[in-house]
């Protein structure tokens, strides 16, 4: 019962830490323009698919790979950024509409780019038994911990230590005072973006290994994205990894206990709840009220 | 340049007249999910109709099959709509395609209400064909895939401990309760049962209780991408038993992705290029060998899925102009209902219900990157 248990913990543990490697870069984009990216599902999907197809027929590995979607991603930068700035009023109900537009086109671009296959990096795995515990972990669900742990870390130390990082809370925070202060809030967006965007690209590298891509499988991930970032708040980059991995562990629970038809009942109440308790809070903070 | 557009435009239009000329036009309405979720699959479908409708026009020269083609986006409303601008606005004479039941449901109850008949290719849900609609045929039909799992597991494999985990679709349901039913007589402890929606991100917890049960035996109702997790988790939790897949298994991609990690899986198949119904090995071979060529990929059993539900369709329509009757939707259902052909599937025949009487599939096991019939032997 207990070893069942602490497999349970490192299951969730595993699928926390991939909800909240999902959910950084939507995280930061919303935070800093205000953006709430629907395409960003899209996104993680173009850098699966580059991670599956260089380390599928280039024979690369997965650092290097995630460091190759990652870059890639960035070209995502000017569309986020267009859309940042061509809104400026109601602009969540704005960036609504036109990443739902920019979701619909990728969808299209993909599945005449990569076919409707499913694709899935079937990597050699390590599996690490914990004999005496009653444990095992695989060499994937180590690397997923360990990837979102070290973005959360990176991403902290930078807000919290370096003038960068204090300026770029500064903006998110209220980007119009940090305008008064002095502080560059168009590069701060703009690193923001670039952040954000980069995580996208190691969420997408790391999606494809334990997960299947397809072109229509974005909603998914844009929902796990929002779920997270709006439970965590706005510009709160340390909750979103300890809430993913709450969350998860309720999904895994109640799964295990309960049956998995309960888990879809859960995530759909966890929706209402969060929308309703927080929801309004976030848009008001994000309109600089 | 207008008016060269315009020359241009009249140049093929009397082209495709004098192309026709002499020929009788049947225009045949193929829906079918091209994209969305399901695309994979109907793609497949849409690929089979395509090959028997363009061999048909190369045999043929008095009749012309007008194949209109549209995607229902792997969305039943849309499916729907398709359906209605087909038999309204474009006049088909018979609808084709179809993947899953609740695709393939609206499609029928709209053929069913113009009396227009369709022939489904990949439908199961036994609910269906409850009310009798006149106009609606299937060539698969559920018991073809529940009845050979259940002897299998009765007469075969003999598990002591079997999970059941299938999707919240009709047709994953209702083979999950005939399968159920079926073993509920014999020495099988079901001990596990789960019903899981499609694309379920993580199955841990699932294996999980596989493993506290000791399950010997996983017979999974899922899709394809759902195998692809599945079968990783299994790996990574060290579940041990012996996993079966109707659907999604036995597909070159399945394998593709696997590689040697679906070494030993079980799956099905009503065809394959080296699975197919005795007396039709030149038909096989021909139709593997021009689906090769035209699409540049292996065909799959769905394929043959879409490319026998349009020859019922061509085959019947023949029929009907030998008799010389005219190509009216209300005739063409007649003769679809008489159809009785051989196809490297089997025997193709409709009951009273429009579902197929002789409609099995085998199953098969990956062995060395191939698929190798296991039940029934013979």
């Amino acid at each position: 019962m207990v070893q069942g248990f602490g497999q349970i913990i490192v299951q969730a543990l595993s699928l926390g830490s991939l909800y909240a490697i999902l959910a950084i870069g939507f995280s930061l984009i919303f935070g800093s323009t205000r953006v709430l990216n629907l395409a960003h599902g899209s996104f993680v999907i173009l850098a699966a698919y580059i991670a599956y197809f260089i380390e599928r027929y280039y024979s690369v590995g997965f650092i290097a790979s995630s460091i190759v979607s990652s870059i890639l991603s960035l070209i995502f930068l000017p569309v986020l950024e267009f859309i940042g700035s061509r809104t400026s009023t109601h602009k969540e109900s704005f960036s609504l509409i036109l990443t739902f537009g920019v979701a619909l086109v990728l969808q299209s671009f993909y599945s005449a780019m990569f076919s409707s296959d499913y694709r899935i990096l079937y990597s050699n795995s390590t599996i690490y038994n914990l004999t005496k515990l009653g444990l095992s972990i695989s060499s994937i669900q180590l690397t997923i911990i360990l990837s979102s742990l070290f973005t959360i870390i990176f991403l902290f130390v930078m807000f919290r230590k370096t003038m960068t990082g204090k300026a770029l809370r500064a903006t998110i925070h209220n980007d119009e005072a940090a305008l008064l202060s002095g502080i560059p809030v168009k590069q701060m967006r703009l690193l923001a973006i670039g952040l954000g965007c980069f995580a996208t690209g190691l969420a997408g590298s790391l999606y494809v290994r334990v997960s299947y891509v397809h072109p229509a499988g974005d909603i998914e991930i844009t929902l796990i994205a929002l779920l997270i970032t709006l439970f965590a708040g706005r510009g709160k980059i340390r909750r979103v990894l300890i809430n993913a991995w709450l969350f998860a562990l309720i999904e895994t629970i109640v799964s295990y206990w309960c049956g998995a038809k309960w888990r879809e009942l859960l995530s759909s109440l966890f929706i209402i709840i969060v929308l309703m308790g927080r929801g309004e809070e976030i848009l008001n903070n994000s309109s600089g009220k | 340049m207008g008016k060269s557009v315009i020359f241009s435009l009249i140049v093929i239009f009397l082209i495709g007249q004098v192309a026709f000329c002499g020929q009788s036009i049947v225009s045949i309405g193929a829906i079918n999910p091209l994209t969305g979720k399901l695309a994979q699959h109907g793609i497949e479908v849409d690929q089979g109709i395509r090959l028997a409708i363009e061999e048909a026009n190369l045999e043929e020269k008095n009749l012309y099959f007008n194949l209109i083609r549209r995607d229902d986006k792997s969305l039943p409303e849309d499916a729907m709509n398709q359906a209605q601008q087909l038999i309204t606005r474009e006049k088909v004479v018979a609808l084709v395609g179809g993947y899953v039941d609740t695709l393939v449901g609206p499609i029928a109850t709209v053929a069913g209400k113009h009396r227009v008949p369709y022939v489904a290719s990949a439908s199961l849900e036994s609910r269906l064909t409850e009310t009798i609609n006149p106009f609606f045929f299937r060539i698969s039909h559920i018991n073809g895939i529940a009845h050979p799992i259940i002897y299998f597991l009765k007469e075969e494999v003999k598990p002591k401990r079997l999970a059941l985990v299938y999707a919240s679709t009709p047709g994953a349901m209702e083979l999950s309760e005939k399968i159920r039913k079926g073993i509920s007589e014999g020495s099988i402890f079901l001990v596990l049962e789960e019903k899981l929606r499609p694309g379920t991100p993580d199955f841990s917890p699932f294996l999980l209780k596989c493993r506290a049960y000791n399950v010997d035996f996983i017979v999974s109702a899922m899709f394809l991408p759902d195998h692809l997790i599945l079968v990783k988790q299994m790996k990574e939790l060290n579940v041990l038993a012996k996993y079966l897949g109707p659907w999604g298994i036995a597909y070159p991609t399945f394998i593709k992705e696997m590689g040697e990690r679906a070494e030993g899986l079980l799956g099905m198949l009503a065809w394959s290029p080296t699975i197919f119904q005795r007396d039709s090995e030149e038909e096989s071979s021909r139709f593997t060998k021009n689906y090769s060529q035209r699409f540049g990929t292996e065909p799959t059993s769905t394929a043959m899925h879409g490319y026998i539900s349009a020859k019922v369709i061509i085959d019947s329509v023949r029929r009907v102009v030998k008799s010389g009757h005219p190509v009216r939707s209300d005739i063409l259902a007649d003769f679809i209902r008489n159809t009785d052909m051989i196809s490297p599937m089997g025997r193709i025949a409709f009951d009273e219900k429009g579902d197929p009487k002789y409609y099995s599939q085998t199953i098969v096991q990956i062995q060395k990157g191939s698929f190798v019939k296991v039940y029934p032997i013979k």
